[in-house]
Order: structure tokens, then C-alpha cells, then sequence
């Protein structure tokens, strides 16, 4: 007779997909690590299921653990379910994007900090005037917990075999641009750029765009939410951090392309822009 | 590991039927001996049906529903309202809709709803198609009717950015639909009644 253990946890959902005749594999995000769990009957609109563990709501599970088989949820209540995020396509995409990196930069290991920063970067997404804000910010406090925490504060360029290191202050009239490399795991100084062979992988990085990675870096985003984030400077960023990202994680997350495509359906939209 | 007691042609069968949705191992050799043991009738017309499945049936051009004959039954049906239409997933949900014999518009069929982290895209499903249906004109009102999920959800999110410039009616079927269920389970009086509270979005 198979062993057979109840336990109760906490989670976000951050992935599902249909398993069998009626049921769904559900991945959640708890602060004790990441599970695979069976839903069993829960695509039947009369599940007492159905609602309780839709994408990026966090909920409260009932879990059965038989051994040599799946972990099945035996019983699910939604706490917060986040209607903002499923009505909109925009900031749904921005969510998926959140739960993707979670999902690549991390393994099933415990991580408090890696919960309540996916957890609360969702309900930022779902209420903030600019959910393009939200997620840069997200990417910095993420790629620091993932160990990889980009250097935007002081030059990580070589000259002449030395390490620069000079602090940078960027200012809104710098004459010349910054850079972003994301071999050397950062900023490099306008010297440094200039100096520098130039490779596939270093992006030019303005003065303003700098001085918003410092900040999503340094700050909480309460503390940001009330300067102006141009969307030029949106733009810019997205395009530095894709590359930076990618680089890190050796794969080009899927869901931004859903995201550039939608940039461009936009672009195409409003031509006056 | 290899079982010389078994015949290949039974190792290629429980193989073939494990690729299945839905079939695990096991219940895939359930099935392959219950053909092994059963009237052999039933599983040569089974064969036989399988193979009409693959030669007959293709998409229909209007649609993309399954169909035998192109335009399907619906499409070619002069008594269905060609103003309306219910863009659904799956041809399942299509189903659904009928056996409520109360829906007298026409369909289109995406074959899917949006995932990027599975890989689904605008692009792989018959948006494009949609469009350029709407284009054409003569449609008045678009009914998104994916499922009542997140995932349904966010492809109606996405078809409403989407064909809200083309100046059509778009609605949502209503609420009567419980969050988290998939509409081909859904019994028909549910249905009818989220066809009838359909919502403008
Ligand atoms: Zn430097
Ligand atoms: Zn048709």
C-alpha cells in the first residue's frame, strides 16, 4: 500500500498546461520551492477547483503526496486572483514574462525572497499606472537574487589591462553615450565604450536609461513610482535587457516575443506617435 | 528492455497508442490487448475509420472547422446568420455551442489560445484568417467565446487589441460560465445562458 501524505502550502501559479482527459499540471511558486502538481477534474466547469488556481493567483492548496506518482491537490482555495492581469493583454504579457524568468533563473530550491519578489512585483503589475516600469524594475531585484547582479554604479570596462572602476554619475547633457556589457556583467564608462573593440553583445546605454537601471537597482518601487519614465527610455531598456538577459540565461525568454509583437501591433496602430 | 514474448506488432501498437493525449503506458497496453482479445471487426473498422479521418476530413476554407466537404455544412448553410460570429479555440468548443441549438450565427475556429511559454503565438493560430474575414466586411458582431480561463482569457485580451480597429461589435460570452472550466464540458443551459448575457467589450 502506497504511502500516502497531507500537507498545506501557499502559492502563486506560474505555469499550467492540460494533462489526461480533464485535469492540469499546475506549476506553483511557493516560498519552500517550486512544485508540479496534478489538478485532477479541474477543466470540468462543475470542479470545486475550477477558479482556485488560475494563472498568477495565489492560493492556498491541500496537497496529497503518494509516493512513486504525482503530488495531487486535493482541495484549493484563490486568495488573490488578480483580475486586473487576465483583462489585460499587456499587462497578462508583462506577468507571463515575470513568471517565465522566475521559472529559468531558479530551480526547485526553497527561496523566500524569490516568492515574495514574484508575488509582489504581480500585484504592482495588475494596479501601476506603468506596467513597463514594474517590470524593469523586476529584472534588476531578480538578476540579483539569481546571483547575477549587473554592476550599473561603477565602470566594469579594462584599459590598457587595467580595470577602470571609475563611479559613474550620469547626468541628462553627458555628450557621449554609456555602455551595457553583459560579459563583463555591467556599465562601462563613455571612455570605455569608445575604447572598447566593438562586439555583438555591448549596447549603447543613454545617460537617462543609466540613471534608470541605478535606481530600479538600488531602490524600492514605491520610491519610484512618482518621476516620470519616458517611454523612449522604456523602449531603450527593454532592448539592453533583452540582450542581457538572454546572454545570462543562454536563451531568449519566449514570452517577449509576444511582447514585441505587441510594441509593434501598437506602433502600427498609432502611426502619429 | 526487451521482451522477446512480445510480438512487435503488439510493442508498435501499445507505442503508438502511449503517443495519445490522455494515454499513459498502461492504459495504452489495456487497449492494445483489448484489440488482441476482442472481435476482430472492431479493429479493422476502427483502422478503417482512422484512415477516412486522415484522407476526408480537412479544414474548412471559411472557418477551419473539420470538415468533409469545403465549406462546411455551417458556412454553407443559407439559413445561418453570417453576421455574427463565435471565434472559438477548439472545434470541440464549436460542438458545444451547437448542442445548444440555440446559436444561429457562424463560426471561426483558432485551433488554440495563447501561450508564449508553451510557445503558442498570435501566429500559430487562424487570427490572420480572422482578420481577413472581418476585412471582407459583412460581419457585425464578433463573439469571443475561448474558454472562461486565464488562458482564454488572454487570447480574447489579445483579439480585442487586435480587431477593435476594424470597427466591428466584439462581445464576450457572459458570465454564466464559472472562472477556471473549459466550455467543451460545459452543459448546453449553461451555454445558452452565457450566449444570451454576452457582453460588449
Ligand atoms: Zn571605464
Ligand atoms: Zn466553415
Amino acid at each position: 500500500m502506497a504511502q500516502q501524505k497531507l500537507y498545506q502550502v501557499e502559492g502563486v501559479v506560474l505555469g499550467r498546461r492540460n494533462y489526461g482527459e480533464a485535469d492540469r499540471v499546475i506549476i506553483l511558486l511557493t516560498a519552500g520551492g517550486r512544485l508540479a502538481l496534478l489538478a485532477k477534474g479541474i477543466r470540468k466547469p462543475h470542479s470545486r477547483k475550477a477558479g482556485h488556481l488560475e494563472l498568477f493567483s495565489r492560493s492556498k492548496v491541500l496537497i496529497s503526496r503518494v509516493t512513486n506518482f504525482w503530488d495531487i491537490i486535493s482541495q484549493a482555495e484563490v486568495l488573490t486572483t488578480r483580475p486586473g492581469i487576465q483583462a489585460d493583454f499587456q499587462r497578462g504579457t508583462y506577468a507571463r514574462y515575470v513568471g517565465e524568468l522566475a521559472l529559468r533563473f531558479f530551480e526547485q530550491e526553497a527561496n523566500e525572497t524569490l516568492y515574495t519578489l514574484v508575488d509582489s512585483t504581480l500585484t504592482l503589475l495588475e494596479n501601476a499606472e506603468k506596467p513597463e516600469r514594474v517590470v524593469c524594475w523586476y529584472e534588476q531585484h531578480l538578476l540579483a537574487l539569481a546571483g547575477f547582479r549587473p554592476e550599473w554604479r561603477h565602470c566594469v570596462g579594462f584599459r590598457e589591462g587595467q580595470p577602470c572602476q571609475e563611479e559613474l554619475h550620469p547626468r541628462p547633457g553627458d555628450q557621449r553615450p554609456y555602455g551595457s556589457a553583459p560579459e563583463q556583467g555591467g556599465a562601462l564608462c563613455p571612455d570605455c565604450l569608445a575604447a572598447g573593440q566593438p562586439s555583438g553583445l555591448v549596447s549603447r546605454l543613454s545617460p537617462s536609461a543609466l540613471s534608470w537601471l541605478q535606481a530600479f537597482q538600488e531602490r524600492e518601487y514605491s520610491q519610484l513610482a512618482e518621476f516620470d519614465f519616458p517611454s523612449k527610455t522604456a523602449t531603450e531598456l527593454r532592448r539592453v535587457m533583452k540582450r542581457y538577459i538572454s546572454y545570462h540565461l543562454e536563451w531568449q525568454p519566449r514570452t517577449l516575443r509576444a511582447l514585441n509583437m505587441h510594441c509593434f501591433s501598437i506602433l502600427r496602430s498609432s502611426p502619429g506617435e | 528492455m526487451k521482451n522477446v514474448a512480445i510480438p512487435p506488432a503488439v510493442t508498435r501498437l501499445i507505442e503508438t497508442f502511449s503517443e495519445l493525449p490522455g494515454i499513459g503506458p498502461k492504459t495504452a497496453s489495456r487497449l492494445t490487448f483489448y484489440h488482441l482479445r476482442g472481435k476482430s471487426e472492431l479493429a479493422l473498422s476502427l483502422a478503417k475509420e482512422l484512415q477516412n479521418l486522415v484522407e476526408k476530413t480537412r479544414f474548412c476554407s471559411i472557418c477551419y472547422n473539420v470538415t468533409e466537404e469545403d465549406p462546411c455544412p455551417i458556412c454553407s448553410d443559407e439559413s445561418r446568420d453570417k453576421k455574427v460570429l463565435c471565434v472559438v479555440a477548439e472545434p470541440l468548443d464549436l460542438l458545444a455551442l451547437e448542442r445548444t441549438e440555440q446559436y444561429t450565427g457562424s463560426y471561426h475556429v483558432l485551433h488554440g489560445a495563447l501561450a508564449p511559454l508553451e510557445g503558442i503565438f498570435a501566429e500559430d493560430l487562424r487570427i490572420k484568417e480572422l482578420e481577413a474575414r472581418l476585412r471582407k466586411g459583412g460581419v457585425e458582431e464578433v463573439i469571443l467565446a475561448t474558454n472562461p480561463t486565464s488562458e482564454g482569457d488572454y487570447t480574447a485580451a489579445y483579439l480585442l487589441t487586435r480587431l477593435k480597429p476594424l470597427g466591428v461589435r466584439i462581445t464576450r460570452l457572459g458570465r454564466g460560465l464559472p472562472m477556471g472550466g473549459d466550455l467543451e464540458y460545459a452543459d448546453a443551459v449553461t451555454l445558452t445562458r452565457a450566449l444570451e448575457a454576452r457582453q460588449e467589450l
